[in-house]
């Protein structure tokens, strides 16, 4: 069936707005790309916008032998991928019970864990806190206290009450306990939101930030988004004060570098995205189709 | 029989939940433990390589914290700002085995914030922020170390009789010393760069007031100066520093003398602001400038050959690679001269120099063993660390150069050992360093490009320090005196000032700078402006023979 004249305005419309929306999340991507793939001289005189100009990879030699970014990034890996694996554990083991209506107690835990979302502790009573329990300087400050995002559990929790409850019947009388129910059952009908939530959690743990900057003493700890901030904030701050000694103006890593660093940073994300993907438009079809 | 088979149920079910829950927690412990395995693990694979060889030397000697400043830019295989080549020698040659805590540059303050509220911060605390260390006084965080500079220390007691200004900028308000620094001599900071081949071929002579600059920068605006036929330059940059100049050039500095009494300098703040905003109405500048809020895209057009006027830096050979080299790079024939402020109604000032006479470092109140922090600090300002520190072994990593200096024996060498190290010189006074320490024997007559930049230092020199120009404000920004909080809360709410003027300078006639003045005497008073006044002028009148001043900061100029 031909669209018709109403329905090609809309898709034209509808097209102008997401093309612009796409450029304006890539192009500012494409220009760090190339800045990081510039020559100084370049990149110094503002000739760099969206292709790279006498394109080399100087940048990112000078990253690898001049900062410590390939550790930063096993860092950043180690600490995504152990948090992937311990908050989707108890996110599940949290949002499983909560909606099993024989669990006594479901409302007052419910408004126990949701009730965090409302108030913190605060900076200093944190940092006490994890102090005393002599995690400081350990990636446990980091994993857990956000082990489980309460907005995540309840994603999970609501999409495991969507279960029809015949299915739970079902396997009841085929003789299935609670952990096979959860294992067997639940947990493979919620693969497309439990896909969702992993790459929430990794990409919050791969952006972590703040909490490494407090809670990480050692620079041999640091991960790239800390390591990253560090090189781009000291540009910015120099050229934000003219009290600063000629000691401070040395410390200065040239913008390509710091575009690399960014790349690196940003390239992994880039790969997930698209692999994980498919579960996402699974997510979207199985609510679709009923009966 | 049927209930029974119901609680039996319901109480599998529960059993089912209690063995989940330690489940669960037999995780979180089994977890832990691993955990605390591994830290040992590394613990142990890490110890013997931080204590070297020396480990049963080092054990009589007292232990310290000290911070120490994390740029993130320690090549990997040096280790890490807080256990490299450089902590392993302090340690091994000092008097103190000194445990390094690694502060972030960039979250400095909030990252020492957090140490002091939870106990945690290290014995010498080194930061930059002037405020923040006054605000350890108030909190008395921090210890006054008259009595620990009398007893314990030499090499800084030395410098301490050498240099007197140096007792007068650490002193606080209770007339005790709190603060440890660093002392360089007074050089020409930041520079006003001129295109002197722009000046030659539109027959221009360099300006000496507001009015001949305004016909400058018209000239270079508007004549094609770089000859290719387009109006595509711009006469000055108003972003950025070259915007911070024209202020000066003005004395907008916030805080000006007047009849004896320090005064807000409103007058001034408005000469300036007029006279950006007809170099604006005239088409003369960047019409975008206020985008370019750090100056970035007018140092691009310096360095691409579009801007004639432009404030750059000579105060460290690197600045020779950003102001200069990009420039000749893409116009060979380039030629720079660097110039003095022109003379306004208002005076004849120097553009922008450095703090002689930098504080940087205090002792945690908490400090278990301020005799050991004492000494660390002394071991850190005495002259042989100070050039060890920044050289590096003699022969290994520098050599003599013709002029009897210290130079790196090989820069990509220099640049992996010690130019990430900066930060441990904190407390290295420069000055005792010299004559080699400058930038006036670091560059190489015999290189042409730093040949022309070392010509451009020394006219900087004169343009700055020269006869009859003047310091803009009483004393460097890190002198002026640090604001109570409810009174940086006025501070803050004022600040907004600046966008009016900055209306005023882009909208034309329909917003005059003498309507922005208006507003922001209006915001001014209403946010109670006057309590600023009558801070900064008491502050002024009981202070201003004991203050370190701008006569003080003259006292470093350097002697040729």
């Amino acid at each position: 069936m031909k669209p018709s004249l109403g329905e090609r305005i809309y898709l034209i419309g509808v097209y102008m707005v997401l093309t612009v929306a796409a450029l304006m999340c890539l192009l500012p991507l494409v220009h760090i790309v190339s800045v990081s793939t510039s020559s100084l001289q370049a990149v110094a005189s503002g000739r760099v916008t969206l292709f790279p100009i006498d394109a080399s990879l100087e940048a990112y030699r000078q990253l690898i032998d001049g900062t410590p970014i390939v550790r930063a990034m096993w860092n950043s890996a180690y600490i995504t991928v152990a948090g992937i694996l311990f908050s989707m554990t108890f996110t599940v083991l949290a949002a499983y019970p909560l909606t099993r209506s024989y669990f006594i107690g479901r409302r007052m835990y419910t408004f126990a864990i949701v009730f965090t979302m409302l108030f913190g502790g605060g900076l200093i009573p944190t940092y006490m806190t994890i102090r005393s329990l002599e995690l400081i300087n350990t990636y446990w400050s980091l994993w857990l206290p956000g082990l489980v995002s309460v907005f995540n559990m309840l994603v999970l929790r609501t999409s495991i009450e969507n279960i029809p409850s015949e299915i739970d019947e079902a396997s009841r009388i085929d003789g299935c306990g609670e952990w096979r129910y959860l294992l067997r059952i639940v947990l493979p009908l919620s693969m497309p939101v439990l896909a969702t939530l992993a790459l929430f959690y990794g990409v919050g743990y791969w952006n972590s930030f703040f909490n490494v900057l407090m809670f990480i003493n050692d620079p041999a700890k640091f991960n790239m988004a800390v390591l990253v901030q560090q090189m781009i904030q000291s540009q910015t701050m120099l050229s934000q004060l003219n009290a600063l000694g000629s000691s401070e103006q040395l410390q200065l890593s040239p913008e390509m570098v710091n575009a690399a660093a960014v790349v690196v940073m940003v390239l992994p994300m880039l790969v997930v995205y698209p692999l994980l993907q498919k579960y996402f438009v699974k997510g979207v079809m199985i609510g679709a189709v009923k009966g | 029989m049927k209930k029974g088979t119901e609680s039996m149920k319901t109480w599998k079910i529960r059993t089912g939940t209690v063995v989940a829950c330690m489940l669960a927690s037999a995780a979180i412990l089994v977890a832990a433990c691993s955990n605390n395995a591994g830290n040992g693990n590394s613990n142990a694979s890490s110890a013997p390589s931080k204590d070297g060889g020396a480990a049963s030397e080092q054990a009589a000697k007292p232990k310290i914290s000290v911070s120490i400043y994390d740029r993130g830019n320690v090549p990997q295989e040096m280790g890490t700002i807080g256990n490299n080549r450089w902590t392993q020698w302090l340690n091994d040659n000092g008097p103190v085995e000194a445990q390094y805590v690694p502060i972030p540059r960039g979250e400095s303050v909030q990252k020492l914030n957090l140490l002091f509220a939870s106990n945690d911060a290290p014995d010498v605390v080194a930061e930059f922020d002037t405020s923040f260390r006054h605000q350890l006084y108030q909190q008395k965080q921090i210890l006054a170390v008259d009595e620990l500079v009398d007893q314990y220390s030499v090499s800084y007691k030395q410098l301490m009789e050498k240099y007197p200004e140096m007792k007068k900028a650490a002193t606080k308000p209770d007339g005790k010393m709190y603060e440890f620094g660093r002392v360089q001599q007074l050089m020409g900071f930041q520079a006003l760069f001129i295109r002197n081949d722009w000046l030659k071929k539109l027959n221009l002579s360099v300006p000496e007031t507001p009015e001949e600059l305004f016909e400058v920068v018209k000239a270079f605006t508007e004549n094609d100066p770089d000859g290719n036929g387009q109006k595509d330059t711009f006469g000055i940059a108003l972003s950025g520093e070259t915007g911070g100049a024209i202020n000066t050039m003005f004395r907008d500095v916030d805080w000006v003398l007047k009849d004896g009494k320090l005064v807000r300098g409103w007058e001034q703040k408005n000469a300036a602001n007029a006279f950006k905003k007809r170099l604006y109405d005239a088409g003369l500048v960047d019409k975008d400038f206020l985008a370019d809020t750090n100056g970035q895209k007018a140092q691009q057009d310096w360095n691409s050959g579009k801007i004639g006027i432009f404030v750059g830096r000579t105060i460290d050979p690197v600045n020779l690679t950003t102001f200069y080299e990009p420039l000749k790079n893409n116009v060979p024939d380039a030629e720079v001269i660097a110039i003095k402020l022109p003379r306004s109604e208002y005076g004849r000032f120097a553009i922008g120099v450095n703090n002689p006479v930098q504080m940087t470092t205090v002792i945690n109140a908490k400090a278990k063993n301020p005799e050991a922090a004492m000494k660390y600090i002394d071991l850190m300002a005495s002259t042989e660390v100070g050039e060890m520190l920044r050289y590096g072994q003699e022969g290994a990593d520098s050599v003599r150069g013709s002029n009897g200096c210290l130079k790196p024996k090989d820069p990509a060498h220099f640049t992996k050992e010690l130019s990430w190290a900066l930060d441990f010189q904190l407390l290295m006074s420069q000055i005792e360093l010299e004559p080699c320490a400058g930038i006036l024997s670091q560059l190489d007559p015999a290189n042409p490009l730093e040949k022309d930049f070392l010509e451009l230092v020394k006219q900087n020199l004169e343009a700055n320090l020269g006869e009859g120009v003047e310091y803009a404000p009483i004393t460097h920004g890190e002198h002026m005196p640090t604001l109570p909080d409810e009174l940086s809360v006025i501070r803050t709410n004022v600040s907004k000032v600046a966008d009016f003027y900055n209306k005023a300078i882009v909208s034309g006639p329909a917003y005059t700078v003498e309507q922005a003045y208006a507003e922001a005497m209006d915001l001014w008073n209403k946010s109670g402006g006057e309590q600023l006044e009558s801070f900064y002028s008491d502050w002024y009148d009981n202070n201003k023979d004991t203050a370190f001043l701008a006569k003080d900061m003259w006292k470093f100029v350097i002697k040729s």
